[in-house]
């Protein structure tokens, strides 16, 4: 009888979470404020009563209301987690992770995710780990504060003579801040240009050239991430571990947002259109990446002996 | 070979009604033997840019090809004369008589005709050896040498370009245009060796480079390429000058273009074609482990541990090893059954020896034996397509029997362990569940919202960092400057001086105090003019001030100068009474001009 009751309350609450998140849908899409903690607060219920659907609608309606916060992400990452779905929820806890670098639990959900999936995380240099370690903007921030110190110990050089040189030596010190800043940032750039992609299919398989009779290079379980350099029709060239290959569009889900300002192209016509999502989406705006071009496609006809 | 050296011009008037326009054609010599250069020049006079004329690639057994213009000017008999000059070099190809033109070419507004130029080509005679040469193929050619013509899908073969070349020298830079751009993938090109072969009973200096070719789909492909090379020509225009001949031993000058002896002159010979007919993998007999690998190939598998505990790690060590497309070798897709939990397999080694044909890939897989009925490892197949006995080949090893011993009590299933063994940190327990949920954030930001950085004071703020160190740098150098030079230090304090003795006489006036409003007049025209002309105060006297003027000042400020310093120093020493001297703002007016006109003039 109990049971029976526990059952009972679960689905009642399942379809009031359920109502709860669709009017809050329904409100975002008639243009109505949504209260982020509130929704926010309803998709925490919605995972704890095991409602992983209502969980991930909610989270989502979050990040299509422009609240793109790491612990959204991380969160859908769990509920996508839950329902099975690892692919998205690699890719979710990953796009957490650009945010927040350092942050364990993000770190620790993606290993396992990957783990669960049979795939690995992409092995990356020694700078580039280094790179990572902090955010794009803590690497600006820091970037801007040491620029600061130098200016202020090159202006203090200039007017007090006397203290000179350890001045400069401290300037010597913030302009080597200043570059590592820039390496970082320059990290996170490359990122906008050669996004870092999803394997949603188990057993994707890359190819040598961008034909569908071309020799399999390599197979791929769902999960893998990898880093995309090109593309040439609806076929991208993607980076694992130094081996490459070609893989439908369809197979990857690129980590890139909306929300990052500096993903976007100039095209000929003068609207902007991040790359990735003109190919990946359908958008109609020009495809506009010489530089992908460029890597993408076999160039052999001019070789100097 | 005898040349003509003649200009044999055809200077034709082409004047037009309106204008000076001229155009002269030079072919220099008219008669060549065959693998030898003549130069036609076109100089056009009197057009403002002209463009090249029309001259064709090729007549009959020449070939034509631009080499770029150049502007002349010289002086006769105290006259400019400017020309624009086109250049072209005439390639003799076959023995004939051959004829450029006739040609209309427009210029100015205008279409001027430049007639025919008739070239004679004769056979060549070898000093050497005596043969008669009647084509340019005979001096050089350039052909392909492949491994296989027929090759499969993912077969690599080595490709040779071949070129032969006699009685020229050519210049170490080559390029090859031309070639297929999709189908097959060419590796890095490398020279290969140089030689000698014979041909048609003629001796050839052969050139080779080697190219590693994989064929990425089937189909036919025709390589049918075009090479730019650099003949090495005994310079035509130049004489050879002191230099030439004081550098002619030193190694390497004599090739360097715009030095020595030697010009550099471009030729484009096109390579003899050659088909490439890839065949498609045939499907026939095709085993399911194939994934690839064409070749011929060695596999090989080791598994260690053998005896282990349910739960404990072992790895699958497996090596492939020969000849073969390695690049397009996966690692062996095999399942070892639900008794094992796998990972992904990881490539552990990769290498080639000194040809880079020869390689060998060792890949690794962890498996985790569940329980201690997984006593056993299936065999492992790998299967690769031989390309020589057109046939697929599949080497099987194992099944590899294993002794697992019950799990030790109380360790559950065991812990999530990653696939990717670190290095020397060995495997890494991850934990057996995902984290719990995060609470929302402190503060939501909206995706377009400007961060920090991105607001107009943090897009500013290098620039005004960089603003500060330019002002301190400024400042700096000010104070260098002011420091080196005290000169200019005091006549910058004059202004200043004066302003302040000004306020004092003005204060002194209004008080009614006679001796101190002349006192500050007087230390006022002191000050300033001490300053202004770095002078000490015992030799600040109107004269002196004057003199320093110079010339430029005008009459009437000498004249004032010398009478305010009067009028001080009548009020001051002369002790005049008090109803006979001037009015004191009247004194202090004039001297106010007197300071501003001074600060006007030319010091």
């Amino acid at each position: 009888m109990v049971k029976i009751l526990d059952r009972i309350l679960r689905n009642v609450g399942g379809v009031a979470w359920g109502l709860g998140v669709a009017w809050c849908l329904a409100a975002s899409a008639a243009g109505a404020p949504v209260d982020p903690d509130a929704l926010f607060a309803r998709a925490r219920e919605a995972y704890d009563a095991g409602d992983l659907r209502g969980a991930i609608e909610a989270y989502e309606a979050l990040l299509a209301s422009g609240y793109d916060a790491p612990e959204v992400r991380y969160n859908l990452g769990n509920a996508r987690f839950r329902a099975g779905d690892l692919p998205e929820a690699v890719a979710q806890y990953r796009l957490a992770l650009y945010a927040r670098p350092r942050d364990p639990d993000i770190a620790a959900n993606l290993h396992f995710a990957l783990e669960r999936a049979g795939a690995v995380e992409p092995a990356l240099s020694l700078p580039r780990q280094w790179a990572r370690r902090l955010s794009r903007s803590e690497w600006i921030a820091i970037g801007a504060m040491a620029w600061g110190c130098l200016g202020v110990a090159l202006a203090a050089a200039f007017l007090w003579p006397r203290g000179r040189r350890p001045l400069l030596r401290a300037a010597a010190g913030a302009g080597f801040v200043v570059l590592a800043a820039a390496g970082g940032w320059l990290e996170w750039r490359g990122l906008d240009r050669r996004p870092e992609a999803v394997v949603r299919i188990a057993g994707a398989q890359a190819r040598f050239a961008p034909l569908a009779d071309a020799t399999v290079h390599f197979t791929l379980p769902a999960g893998s991430i990898v880093r995309l350099v090109g593309h040439e029709g609806e076929w991208v060239k993607i980076v694992l571990d130094g081996r490459e290959g070609w893989l439908k569009a369809g197979e990857v889900r690129p980590l890139v947002t909306a929300a990052t300002p500096s993903n976007r192209h100039a095209s000929p016509r003068g609207n902007t259109c991040p790359w990735h999502f003109a190919l990946f989406r359908g958008a109609s705006c020009v495809y506009d990446a010489p530089h992908i071009l460029n890597d993408s496609v076999h160039v052999h006809a001019t070789p100097t002996l | 070979m005898s040349r003509w050296t003649g200009v044999g011009a055809a200077l034709f008037g082409a004047c037009t009604a309106f204008a000076q326009v001229t155009v002269e054609v030079n072919l220099e010599p008219r008669v060549l033997a065959v693998g030898e250069e003549a130069q036609l020049s076109v100089i056009v006079r009197g057009a403002r840019q002209p463009t090249a004329p029309p001259v064709p690639s090729r007549v009959g057994g020449l070939r034509i090809q631009y080499t770029g213009s150049q502007r002349r000017m010289t002086f006769v008999g105290g006259e400019r004369d400017e020309a624009m000059v086109f250049l072209y070099s005439v390639l003799a190809e076959k023995v004939g008589e051959f004829e450029i033109g006739p040609l209309k070419y427009p210029v100015a507004g205008e279409t001027m005709e430049i007639p025919a130029l008739g070239v004679r080509v004769v056979a060549a005679e070898d000093a050497a050896g005596g043969e008669r040469m009647s084509e340019l193929a005979d001096v050089i050619f350039a052909e392909w040498r492949a491994e296989r013509t027929n090759p499969f899908v993912g077969e690599e073969f080595d490709l040779v370009l071949a070129i032969a070349y006699r009685r020229v020298n050519l210049s170490p830079d080559l390029a090859l245009n031309g070639l297929p751009e999709t189908g097959l993938q060419f590796g890095r090109w490398q020279e290969l060796p140089g030689g000698r072969e014979t041909r048609n009973g003629l001796l050839y200096e052969v050139r080779r480079f080697r190219s590693r070719v994989r064929p990425l789909a089937a189909g036919t492909y025709r390589l049918d390429a075009s090479l730019r090379l650099h003949l090495l020509v005994e310079r035509t225009g130049r004489r050879s000058s002191l230099m030439d001949e004081m550098l002619r031993d030193f190694p390497g000058f004599p090739d360097l273009p715009g030095f020595g002896r030697v010009e550099k002159q471009p030729l484009d010979v096109p390579v003899r074609p050659l088909e490439i007919v890839v065949r498609p993998l045939p499907t026939e007999g095709r085993p399911a482990s194939f994934s690839g690998a064409v070749g011929r190939f060695d596999f090989d598998a080791v598994v260690a541990p053998t005896t282990l505990a349910a739960g404990e790690p072992l790895t699958v060590r497996m090596v492939i090893e020969g000849e073969g497309n390695m690049e397009g070798v996966s690692a062996p897709s095999w399942d070892p059954g639900e008794g094992f939990r796998a990972y992904e397999t990881r490539l552990a080694e990769s290498g080639a020896d000194r040809t880079g044909r020869r390689s060998r890939r060792v890949y690794e897989q962890v498996l985790i034996p569940r329980d201690e009925q997984a006593d056993e490892l299936p065999a492992i197949e790998f299967s690769y397509f031989d390309p020589v006995a057109e046939a697929y080949r599949v080497i099987r090893r194992g099944p590899f029997p294993l002794d697992v011993r019950p799990a030790p009590a109380g360790t559950g299933g065991g812990p999530i362990i990653a696939s990717a063994p670190e290095e020397g940190s060995g495997l890494r327990v991850n934990g057996s569940d995902i984290v719990y949920l995060k609470p929302p954030p402190a503060r939501w930001r909206r995706a377009g919202e400007p961060r920090w950085y991105e607001r107009p004071f943090g897009r500013a703020w290098p620039w005004w960092v960089a603003l500060g160190v330019a002002i301190a740098a400024w400042y700096d150098r000010r104070r260098a400057r002011r420091a080196r030079n005290p000169t200019l230090v005091r006549r910058e304090r004059a202004p200043r001086a004066a302003r302040a003795g000004l306020r004092l006489a003005e204060a002194a006036r209004r008080h009614g105090d006679r001796q101190a409003f002349y006192d500050a007049l007087w230390r006022t025209l002191v000050d300033y003019f001490g300053h202004k002309l770095n002078l000490p105060p015992g030799e600040v006297l109107p004269e002196r001030i004057v003199e320093r003027a110079g010339a430029t000042a005008p009459r009437e400020w000498a004249e004032e100068v010398r009478a305010l310093f009067a009028t001080c120093e009548a009020a001051r020493y002369a002790g005049g009474a008090a109803d006979a001297a001037p009015d004191e703002a009247q004194v202090l007016e004039r001297l106010r001009a007197l300071l501003r006109q001074s600060e006007r003039l030319q010091w």
